[in-house]
């Protein structure tokens, strides 16, 4: 690894230091669950801040520590020389590796701490959603159609590694790709294992906040596989141009990047606009949705 | 919304029957709504499966919901064959309009102009 390499994988680790212990003080944790409110269009109802602010503290914990493991198997990975960089400059790509291993921490720890969570059955009235709920409830369609489309990609730019390339096969870049096509699976399985899990509630403004909760779980399981088909991509891409033997094979490989670098600021500007962490509230909670914070 | 008060002197599959016939009744579930699964709706409500299944055994025989095996239990559309008709239509417009993320008082304000003659 190189000395930039180590110090983006320091600096990242004091982060992930500092915002496990933000924790440890109260008056940051209750303005998170306001500010995160706003975020979702949620107001935060006085009888529901405790628990609120318990299970947001532990969402973070349980991310955090995924993130740093996560950054630690993918350091792991590339100092100890398991996955070889390709072209030169080398190693410049290992920051894909190791976003990835980010990623796909986040992504993990989102899962365990949604899955792990122990709901407790209200004594007194209970309240349930009389409907069904499915995965595209949750999630908006450029965050499910999004993931599921980048590892496409993704896998194409493989196929065409493994067929034109010269280099080796196992790069930065491709193993990248191997890790979103796996991380989408954990997405599609980890999804419907959070989506069949039961919401026992004791009012609607819980029920709405637990849906908040489960939308944002989802959210960052499918970051994983949409980051890394993208960044693998690039990183191929970035691959066959160094290695083209010929110009329109480096001509096809440079435009292939640019348009993969074009669609994530499109990818982007819609995010932005859409709002797709109130995807769930538009479809859910359609009352809320039209006066935000009245939960 | 559905809810259950074990406190009340009414049994549980019949506060829940009597809340999901309502809603069919009222519109509130249209016709084809997919219902939660037994196992998930005895979860959130804390109460047994076989109460919730008891309780859609009877919506099922008074036909205002209908078991479509893997497909789960959805509603029936209700009164005679063309409100039918019109019911199951309608569900359809509203999915349509709910997956391509459209205002719904813009939704019902096309449908109001359209059914102008």
């Amino acid at each position: 690894m190189t000395p930039g390499m180590w110090t983006v994988s320091i600096a990242f680790t004091l982060v992930a230091v500092v915002a496990l212990a933000l924790n440890l003080i109260p008056a940051y944790r209750t303005a998170r669950a306001t500010t995160l409110g706003k975020s979702v269009g949620l107001a935060v109802p006085a009888e529901l801040s405790g628990a609120l602010a318990a299970r947001l503290t532990r969402r973070s914990l349980i991310t955090w520590l995924g993130s740093l493991l996560g950054l630690a198997a993918a350091v792991g990975a590339v100092h100890l020389g398991v996955v070889t960089s390709s072209g030169e400059p080398s190693n410049a790509s290992d920051i894909w590796l190791i976003a990835g291993g980010i990623v796909i921490g986040i992504a993990a720890g989102a899962v365990v701490n949604a899955l792990a969570f122990k709901s407790v059955i209200p004594t007194g009235e209970r309240f349930a959603r009389s409907g069904a709920v499915a995965v595209n409830d949750y999630l908006a369609p450029i965050d499910l159609v999004g993931s599921r489309v980048a590892v496409i990609i993704g896998a194409l730019t493989l196929l065409a590694w493994t067929i034109i390339a010269t280099g080796p096969t196992f790069t930065v870049g491709t193993i990248t790709i191997m890790l979103a096509i796996c991380s989408l699976a954990f997405f599609e399985f980890a999804t419907r294992r959070i989506l069949e899990r039961g919401q026992p509630v004791a009012s609607p403004a819980e029920l709405a906040w637990d849906d908040a909760l489960r939308a944002m779980s989802m959210r960052s399981t499918a970051t994983a596989p949409m980051c890394l088909g993208i960044w693998g991509t690039l990183a191929v891409c970035i691959d066959l141009a160094r290695n083209a033997t010929s110009d329109a094979a480096f001509t096809t490989a440079v435009a292939a990047g640019v348009v993969v670098f074009v669609a994530i600021f499109i990818a982007a500007a819609v995010s932005i606009a859409t709002k797709p962490q109130q995807h769930y509230l538009r479809r859910l909670w359609p009352d809320i949705a039209r006066t935000p914070k009245a939960a | 919304m559905l809810t259950i008060d074990p406190k009340s002197h009414v049994p549980p599959f019949e506060q829940l029957r009597l809340q999901l016939r309502e809603q069919v009744k009222t519109g509130e579930l249209a016709a084809g709504t997919k219902l939660p699964t037994v196992r998930r709706l005895a979860e959130d409500l804390g109460i047994a499966p076989n109460t919730v299944a008891r309780a859609y055994r009877e919506l099922e025989a008074d036909g205002f919901i209908e078991t479509h095996g893997r497909n789960g239990t959805l509603v029936s559309a209700q009164g005679d064959a063309s409100e039918q008709q019109g019911q199951i239509a309608a569900r359809a417009y509203a999915d349509r309009i709910r997956t391509l993320g459209i205002d719904s008082d813009v939704a019902l304000a096309w449908v109001a102009k359209a059914l102008v003659p």
